[in-house]
Protein backbone atom coordinates (compact mmCIF):
# COMPACT_ATOMS: atom_id res chain seq x y z
CA UNK A 1 0.00 0.00 0.00
CA UNK A 2 1.37 3.42 -0.91
CA UNK A 3 2.24 5.60 2.05
CA UNK A 4 0.01 8.28 3.92
CA UNK A 5 -1.22 11.31 1.97
CA UNK A 6 -2.26 14.57 3.17
CA UNK A 7 -5.92 15.30 2.09
CA UNK A 8 -5.67 18.67 1.76
CA UNK A 9 -2.71 18.09 -0.80
CA UNK A 10 -5.65 16.19 -2.72
CA UNK A 11 -8.04 19.06 -2.77
CA UNK A 12 -9.48 19.65 -6.49
CA UNK A 13 -8.17 23.08 -7.62
CA UNK A 14 -10.40 23.27 -10.29
CA UNK A 15 -13.52 23.27 -8.87
CA UNK A 16 -13.51 26.59 -7.08
CA UNK A 17 -17.10 26.22 -5.95
CA UNK A 18 -16.86 23.11 -4.20
CA UNK A 19 -13.66 24.39 -2.13
CA UNK A 20 -15.43 27.50 -0.99
CA UNK A 21 -17.70 25.43 0.57
CA UNK A 22 -15.82 22.93 1.80
CA UNK A 23 -13.44 25.64 3.44
CA UNK A 24 -16.57 27.03 4.56
CA UNK A 25 -17.72 23.84 6.47
CA UNK A 26 -13.57 22.98 7.87
CA UNK A 27 -13.97 26.77 9.49
CA UNK A 28 -17.37 25.59 10.96
CA UNK A 29 -16.01 22.17 12.27
CA UNK A 30 -12.68 24.41 12.95
CA UNK A 31 -14.52 26.90 15.12
CA UNK A 32 -16.29 24.30 16.73
CA UNK A 33 -12.96 22.95 18.02
CA UNK A 34 -13.57 19.85 16.38
CA UNK A 35 -10.58 19.59 13.46
CA UNK A 36 -7.11 19.14 15.36
CA UNK A 37 -4.12 17.27 13.78
CA UNK A 38 -5.08 13.81 14.06
CA UNK A 39 -8.09 14.41 11.63
CA UNK A 40 -6.09 15.26 9.23
CA UNK A 41 -3.94 11.93 9.22
CA UNK A 42 -4.56 10.32 6.19
CA UNK A 43 -5.31 6.91 4.75
CA UNK A 44 -4.00 4.83 2.20
CA UNK A 45 -4.63 4.54 -1.43
CA UNK A 46 -2.85 5.53 -4.58
CA UNK A 47 -3.59 8.70 -6.26
CA UNK A 48 -5.68 7.04 -9.04
CA UNK A 49 -8.01 5.86 -6.70
CA UNK A 50 -8.27 8.97 -4.72
CA UNK A 51 -8.59 10.69 -7.84
CA UNK A 52 -11.50 8.47 -8.73
CA UNK A 53 -13.45 8.31 -5.46
CA UNK A 54 -13.62 11.88 -5.11
CA UNK A 55 -14.74 12.41 -8.51
CA UNK A 56 -17.68 10.03 -7.97
CA UNK A 57 -18.15 12.16 -4.65
CA UNK A 58 -18.58 15.18 -6.74
CA UNK A 59 -20.71 13.65 -9.12
CA UNK A 60 -22.76 12.39 -6.20
CA UNK A 61 -22.62 15.92 -4.97
CA UNK A 62 -24.50 16.96 -8.57
CA UNK A 63 -26.86 14.01 -8.19
CA UNK A 64 -28.12 15.46 -4.63
CA UNK A 65 -28.19 18.49 -5.43
CA UNK A 66 -29.97 18.73 -8.46
CA UNK A 67 -32.70 17.14 -6.55
CA UNK A 68 -33.19 14.08 -8.95
CA UNK A 69 -32.55 11.81 -6.49
CA UNK A 70 -33.52 8.89 -8.48
CA UNK A 71 -30.29 9.40 -10.14
CA UNK A 72 -28.04 8.27 -7.22
CA UNK A 73 -28.66 5.00 -8.70
CA UNK A 74 -25.81 6.07 -11.42
CA UNK A 75 -22.98 6.02 -8.31
CA UNK A 76 -23.46 2.79 -7.14
CA UNK A 77 -22.90 -0.98 -7.68
CA UNK A 78 -26.39 -1.99 -9.30
CA UNK A 79 -25.21 -5.69 -9.71
CA UNK A 80 -24.79 -5.54 -5.79
CA UNK A 81 -27.28 -7.72 -4.38
CA UNK A 82 -27.00 -6.44 -0.94
CA UNK A 83 -26.78 -3.03 -1.05
CA UNK A 84 -26.50 -1.48 2.62
CA UNK A 85 -27.35 1.72 3.48
CA UNK A 86 -27.40 3.55 7.17
CA UNK A 87 -29.18 6.47 7.80
CA UNK A 88 -28.53 8.90 10.28
CA UNK A 89 -32.51 9.62 10.67
CA UNK A 90 -34.02 5.50 10.14
CA UNK A 91 -33.21 3.22 12.83
CA UNK A 92 -32.96 -0.21 10.78
CA UNK A 93 -30.80 0.03 7.97
CA UNK A 94 -31.41 -0.76 4.72
CA UNK A 95 -30.41 -3.52 2.43
CA UNK A 96 -32.32 -3.99 -0.48
CA UNK A 97 -32.68 -2.34 -4.27
CA UNK A 98 -36.41 -1.54 -3.32
CA UNK A 99 -35.73 0.04 0.09
CA UNK A 100 -33.31 2.14 -1.04
CA UNK A 101 -34.85 3.17 -4.30
CA UNK A 102 -38.07 4.13 -1.75
CA UNK A 103 -36.20 6.09 0.37
CA UNK A 104 -34.51 7.80 -2.74
CA UNK A 105 -37.67 8.12 -4.36
CA UNK A 106 -40.74 7.33 -2.15
CA UNK A 107 -43.46 8.25 -5.12
CA UNK A 108 -44.33 11.60 -4.05
CA UNK A 109 -42.79 14.78 -3.49
CA UNK A 110 -41.49 15.52 0.48
CA UNK A 111 -39.25 17.77 -0.28
CA UNK A 112 -39.07 21.33 -0.65
CA UNK A 113 -35.09 21.27 -0.87
CA UNK A 114 -31.71 19.07 -0.16
CA UNK A 115 -28.10 20.34 -0.19
CA UNK A 116 -25.51 17.97 0.16
CA UNK A 117 -21.78 18.40 0.84
CA UNK A 118 -18.53 16.59 1.80
CA UNK A 119 -15.09 17.49 2.89
CA UNK A 120 -11.81 16.29 4.16
CA UNK A 121 -12.11 12.88 2.38
CA UNK A 122 -9.76 10.17 3.24
CA UNK A 123 -9.68 6.85 1.22
CA UNK A 124 -8.34 3.58 1.86
CA UNK A 125 -7.69 0.53 -0.92
CA UNK A 126 -8.92 -2.40 0.97
CA UNK A 127 -8.40 -4.70 -2.08
CA UNK A 128 -7.96 -4.00 -6.28
CA UNK A 129 -11.76 -3.56 -6.48
CA UNK A 130 -12.48 -2.47 -3.19
CA UNK A 131 -11.94 0.97 -1.48
CA UNK A 132 -12.94 2.89 1.63
CA UNK A 133 -14.03 6.32 1.86
CA UNK A 134 -14.14 8.76 4.96
CA UNK A 135 -15.57 12.07 4.92
CA UNK A 136 -16.85 14.75 6.50
CA UNK A 137 -20.17 15.61 5.39
CA UNK A 138 -22.91 18.51 5.51
CA UNK A 139 -26.38 18.67 4.78
CA UNK A 140 -29.66 21.43 4.53
CA UNK A 141 -33.11 20.11 4.32
CA UNK A 142 -36.43 21.68 4.05
CA UNK A 143 -39.55 19.38 4.23
CA UNK A 144 -42.51 19.79 2.84
CA UNK A 145 -44.84 18.20 5.24
CA UNK A 146 -43.53 18.31 9.24
CA UNK A 147 -42.04 21.11 10.98
CA UNK A 148 -41.31 24.16 8.52
CA UNK A 149 -38.33 25.77 8.24
CA UNK A 150 -35.09 24.01 7.14
CA UNK A 151 -32.21 22.29 9.02
CA UNK A 152 -28.60 20.76 8.69
CA UNK A 153 -27.20 18.61 9.91
CA UNK A 154 -23.27 17.32 10.27
CA UNK A 155 -21.87 13.74 10.51
CA UNK A 156 -18.62 11.32 9.36
CA UNK A 157 -19.81 9.34 6.57
CA UNK A 158 -18.34 5.95 5.32
CA UNK A 159 -19.23 5.04 2.07
CA UNK A 160 -17.47 1.41 0.72
CA UNK A 161 -17.07 1.30 -3.39
CA UNK A 162 -16.53 -1.28 -5.53
CA UNK A 163 -14.09 -0.85 -8.74
CA UNK A 164 -16.35 -1.97 -12.06
CA UNK A 165 -15.61 -1.70 -15.69
CA UNK A 166 -17.56 2.12 -15.59
CA UNK A 167 -15.43 3.42 -12.70
CA UNK A 168 -15.98 2.61 -8.86
CA UNK A 169 -19.43 2.16 -7.37
CA UNK A 170 -20.99 2.39 -3.81
CA UNK A 171 -22.15 -0.59 -2.27
CA UNK A 172 -22.16 1.38 1.30
CA UNK A 173 -22.92 4.68 2.69
CA UNK A 174 -23.12 5.14 6.30
CA UNK A 175 -23.76 8.24 8.08
CA UNK A 176 -21.94 8.29 11.77
CA UNK A 177 -23.52 11.71 13.49
CA UNK A 178 -21.66 12.74 16.94
CA UNK A 179 -23.40 11.40 19.74
CA UNK A 180 -26.29 12.93 21.17
CA UNK A 181 -24.83 14.86 23.78
CA UNK A 182 -21.42 15.61 21.98
CA UNK A 183 -23.66 16.63 19.03
CA UNK A 184 -25.91 19.08 21.20
CA UNK A 185 -22.34 20.43 22.81
CA UNK A 186 -20.71 21.56 19.09
CA UNK A 187 -24.29 23.02 18.04
CA UNK A 188 -23.95 24.92 21.71
CA UNK A 189 -20.32 26.01 20.62
CA UNK A 190 -21.52 27.11 17.68
CA UNK A 191 -23.73 30.01 19.45
CA UNK A 192 -21.03 31.43 21.70
CA UNK A 193 -20.77 35.16 20.58
CA UNK A 194 -17.62 36.08 18.90
CA UNK A 195 -16.69 38.41 21.87
CA UNK A 196 -17.15 36.20 24.45
CA UNK A 197 -13.08 35.56 24.62
CA UNK A 198 -12.71 38.88 24.90
CA UNK A 199 -15.04 39.25 27.54
CA UNK A 200 -13.39 36.38 29.58
CA UNK A 201 -10.31 37.68 29.09
CA UNK A 202 -11.57 40.94 30.59
CA UNK A 203 -12.63 39.94 34.16
CA UNK B 1 -32.50 -2.97 28.13
CA UNK B 2 -33.94 -5.23 25.42
CA UNK B 3 -30.42 -6.04 24.14
CA UNK B 4 -29.29 -6.78 28.09
CA UNK B 5 -32.07 -9.60 28.72
CA UNK B 6 -31.34 -11.12 25.34
CA UNK B 7 -27.56 -11.15 26.72
CA UNK B 8 -28.48 -11.96 30.14
CA UNK B 9 -30.49 -14.77 28.45
CA UNK B 10 -27.48 -16.26 26.56
CA UNK B 11 -29.54 -15.60 23.47
CA UNK B 12 -27.03 -15.93 20.24
CA UNK B 13 -26.60 -12.23 18.99
CA UNK B 14 -27.34 -13.29 15.18
CA UNK B 15 -29.19 -11.20 13.08
CA UNK B 16 -33.56 -10.89 13.84
CA UNK B 17 -34.05 -8.04 11.31
CA UNK B 18 -31.19 -8.64 8.50
CA UNK B 19 -31.33 -11.25 5.41
CA UNK B 20 -29.57 -14.43 5.85
CA UNK B 21 -25.53 -14.13 5.44
CA UNK B 22 -22.70 -16.83 5.24
CA UNK B 23 -23.43 -18.38 8.55
CA UNK B 24 -19.63 -19.93 8.73
CA UNK B 25 -18.43 -16.17 8.49
CA UNK B 26 -21.33 -14.83 10.86
CA UNK B 27 -19.94 -17.52 13.29
CA UNK B 28 -16.78 -16.20 13.15
CA UNK B 29 -17.12 -12.67 13.00
CA UNK B 30 -19.45 -13.07 16.50
CA UNK B 31 -16.35 -14.82 17.93
CA UNK B 32 -14.32 -11.93 17.57
CA UNK B 33 -17.51 -9.85 18.87
CA UNK B 34 -17.65 -12.23 21.90
CA UNK B 35 -14.18 -11.84 22.94
CA UNK B 36 -14.43 -8.00 22.60
CA UNK B 37 -17.39 -7.84 24.93
CA UNK B 38 -15.56 -10.36 27.16
CA UNK B 39 -12.23 -8.36 26.89
CA UNK B 40 -14.42 -4.55 27.89
CA UNK B 41 -16.53 -6.20 30.77
CA UNK B 42 -12.91 -7.67 32.88
CA UNK B 43 -12.22 -4.03 31.59
CA UNK B 44 -9.04 -4.87 30.50
CA UNK B 45 -9.06 -2.59 27.21
CA UNK B 46 -5.31 -2.81 26.74
CA UNK B 47 -5.84 -6.45 25.37
CA UNK B 48 -8.07 -5.17 22.33
CA UNK B 49 -5.41 -3.61 19.96
CA UNK B 50 -3.50 -6.96 20.53
CA UNK B 51 -6.28 -9.74 20.71
CA UNK B 52 -9.13 -8.23 18.41
CA UNK B 53 -7.16 -5.48 15.98
CA UNK B 54 -5.07 -6.06 12.79
CA UNK B 55 -1.87 -4.99 14.36
CA UNK B 56 -0.32 -5.44 10.67
CA UNK B 57 -2.65 -2.45 9.34
CA UNK B 58 -0.87 0.31 9.72
CA UNK B 59 -4.05 2.47 8.48
CA UNK B 60 -6.32 1.19 11.75
CA UNK B 61 -9.62 3.47 11.67
CA UNK B 62 -11.69 4.24 14.61
CA UNK B 63 -14.88 6.24 14.28
CA UNK B 64 -16.29 7.41 17.49
CA UNK B 65 -19.33 8.34 18.83
CA UNK B 66 -18.06 11.11 21.08
CA UNK B 67 -15.29 12.97 18.83
CA UNK B 68 -15.55 14.23 15.77
CA UNK B 69 -12.18 13.75 14.91
CA UNK B 70 -11.56 10.07 13.07
CA UNK B 71 -9.01 8.38 14.23
CA UNK B 72 -6.65 6.88 12.27
CA UNK B 73 -3.06 5.01 13.04
CA UNK B 74 -1.68 3.28 16.07
CA UNK B 75 -0.11 6.42 18.13
CA UNK B 76 -4.10 7.65 18.47
CA UNK B 77 -5.98 4.26 18.84
CA UNK B 78 -3.49 3.03 21.42
CA UNK B 79 -3.85 6.32 22.96
CA UNK B 80 -7.83 6.50 22.92
CA UNK B 81 -8.06 2.61 23.89
CA UNK B 82 -5.83 2.65 26.45
CA UNK B 83 -4.81 6.13 27.73
CA UNK B 84 -1.95 6.79 30.21
CA UNK B 85 -4.42 8.45 32.70
CA UNK B 86 -7.47 5.82 33.67
CA UNK B 87 -10.20 7.80 32.30
CA UNK B 88 -13.58 5.28 33.72
CA UNK B 89 -14.66 3.88 36.58
CA UNK B 90 -16.87 1.56 34.50
CA UNK B 91 -17.63 0.21 30.89
CA UNK B 92 -20.02 -1.98 29.76
CA UNK B 93 -20.15 -3.00 26.05
CA UNK B 94 -22.64 -5.54 24.67
CA UNK B 95 -24.37 -6.35 21.26
CA UNK B 96 -26.72 -8.01 18.83
CA UNK B 97 -28.44 -8.75 15.68
CA UNK B 98 -24.97 -9.28 13.84
CA UNK B 99 -25.02 -9.07 10.23
CA UNK B 100 -21.69 -9.72 7.64
CA UNK B 101 -20.58 -9.57 3.97
CA UNK B 102 -17.50 -10.87 2.61
CA UNK B 103 -16.55 -7.95 0.45
CA UNK B 104 -13.09 -9.73 -0.97
CA UNK B 105 -10.82 -12.32 -0.16
CA UNK B 106 -9.82 -11.96 3.43
CA UNK B 107 -11.57 -8.85 4.13
CA UNK B 108 -15.29 -8.35 5.71
CA UNK B 109 -17.46 -5.91 6.72
CA UNK B 110 -19.74 -6.48 9.67
CA UNK B 111 -22.71 -4.48 10.75
CA UNK B 112 -24.53 -4.81 14.45
CA UNK B 113 -26.38 -3.15 17.16
CA UNK B 114 -24.43 -2.03 19.78
CA UNK B 115 -25.20 -0.32 23.35
CA UNK B 116 -22.67 0.68 26.33
CA UNK B 117 -23.21 1.65 30.27
CA UNK B 118 -20.24 3.96 30.81
CA UNK B 119 -19.31 5.81 33.85
CA UNK B 120 -16.37 8.30 33.65
CA UNK B 121 -13.79 9.04 36.61
CA UNK B 122 -14.95 12.59 37.78
CA UNK B 123 -17.38 13.69 39.98
CA UNK B 124 -20.46 15.80 39.36
CA UNK B 125 -22.77 14.87 36.83
CA UNK B 126 -20.64 14.10 34.38
CA UNK B 127 -19.48 11.08 36.14
CA UNK B 128 -23.04 9.62 36.63
CA UNK B 129 -23.54 6.20 34.95
CA UNK B 130 -24.72 6.71 31.18
CA UNK B 131 -26.23 4.47 28.61
CA UNK B 132 -25.95 4.39 25.17
CA UNK B 133 -26.75 2.43 21.95
CA UNK B 134 -25.82 2.73 17.94
CA UNK B 135 -24.95 1.02 14.73
CA UNK B 136 -21.19 -0.48 14.50
CA UNK B 137 -19.52 -0.86 10.93
CA UNK B 138 -16.64 -2.93 11.95
CA UNK B 139 -14.57 -4.40 9.01
CA UNK B 140 -12.20 -7.25 9.35
CA UNK B 141 -9.11 -8.68 7.96
CA UNK B 142 -8.36 -12.83 8.28
CA UNK B 143 -5.18 -12.92 9.40
CA UNK B 144 -3.70 -16.38 9.98
CA UNK B 145 -4.59 -16.45 13.92
CA UNK B 146 -8.29 -15.47 12.93
CA UNK B 147 -10.21 -12.25 11.94
CA UNK B 148 -8.67 -9.14 13.00
CA UNK B 149 -10.82 -5.47 13.14
CA UNK B 150 -9.16 -2.51 11.24
CA UNK B 151 -12.32 -0.11 10.81
CA UNK B 152 -14.63 0.17 13.57
CA UNK B 153 -17.42 3.30 13.42
CA UNK B 154 -19.88 4.10 15.97
CA UNK B 155 -23.08 5.30 13.49
CA UNK B 156 -25.55 6.55 16.02
CA UNK B 157 -28.58 8.48 15.25
CA UNK B 158 -28.95 11.66 14.46
CA UNK B 159 -29.92 13.31 17.26
CA UNK B 160 -33.33 13.93 16.94
CA UNK B 161 -34.35 10.43 16.23
CA UNK B 162 -31.68 9.58 19.44
CA UNK B 163 -34.31 11.76 21.23
CA UNK B 164 -37.31 10.25 20.21
CA UNK B 165 -35.89 6.58 20.00
CA UNK B 166 -35.17 7.17 23.54
CA UNK B 167 -38.58 8.51 24.50
CA UNK B 168 -39.90 5.16 22.77
CA UNK B 169 -37.71 3.19 25.22
CA UNK B 170 -39.23 5.07 27.81
CA UNK B 171 -42.56 3.71 27.26
CA UNK B 172 -43.94 1.63 30.00
CA UNK B 173 -44.72 -2.11 28.98
CA UNK B 174 -48.38 -2.33 29.76
CA UNK B 175 -48.81 1.12 27.94
CA UNK B 176 -50.36 -1.68 24.60
CA UNK B 177 -53.14 -3.16 27.26
CA UNK B 178 -54.13 0.42 28.16
CA UNK B 179 -54.13 1.74 25.17
CA UNK B 180 -56.29 -1.50 23.84
CA UNK B 181 -58.78 -0.60 26.74
CA UNK B 182 -59.17 2.70 25.60
CA UNK B 183 -59.55 1.70 22.25
CA UNK B 184 -62.33 -0.89 23.18
CA UNK B 185 -64.33 1.20 25.47
CA UNK B 186 -67.74 1.61 24.45
CA UNK B 187 -68.27 5.49 24.43
CA UNK B 188 -71.36 7.26 24.55
CA UNK B 189 -69.97 10.74 25.29
CA UNK B 190 -69.92 12.97 21.71
CA UNK B 191 -67.42 14.89 22.75
CA UNK B 192 -65.04 12.12 23.09
CA UNK B 193 -65.98 10.54 19.78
Amino acid sequence: MPGPRSVTEMSNDNDKTSIDRREALALVLALGGFMTASNRAAAAAPDEVFNAIDAVLRQTREIWNSQDFARLKEVWDADDPEPWYVPEEIETPFYTWPQIEKYWNPGRKVLKGFRWDYSNLRVKQLAPDLALAIFDHFYEIELIFGPQGPTAGFDRVITLFRKKPEGWRHILYAQCPLGPENYVRALRKEIVRPDFEEFRDNL
Amino acid sequence: MNEQKEKSAGIAATSTLYPACDSNLLAEIDAVLKRTEEIWLAQEWWRLPEEIWDRDDSTPMYVAEERYDVMIGWDVLDEYIFPKKKGLDAFRWGYSNLWVKKLAPGVALALYDHWFEIKIKTPGPIGTPRHGFDRVLSIFNKKPDGWRQSLYAQCPLGPDTYVRAMAEKLVQADFNEFYDRIKNRDINDPRLK
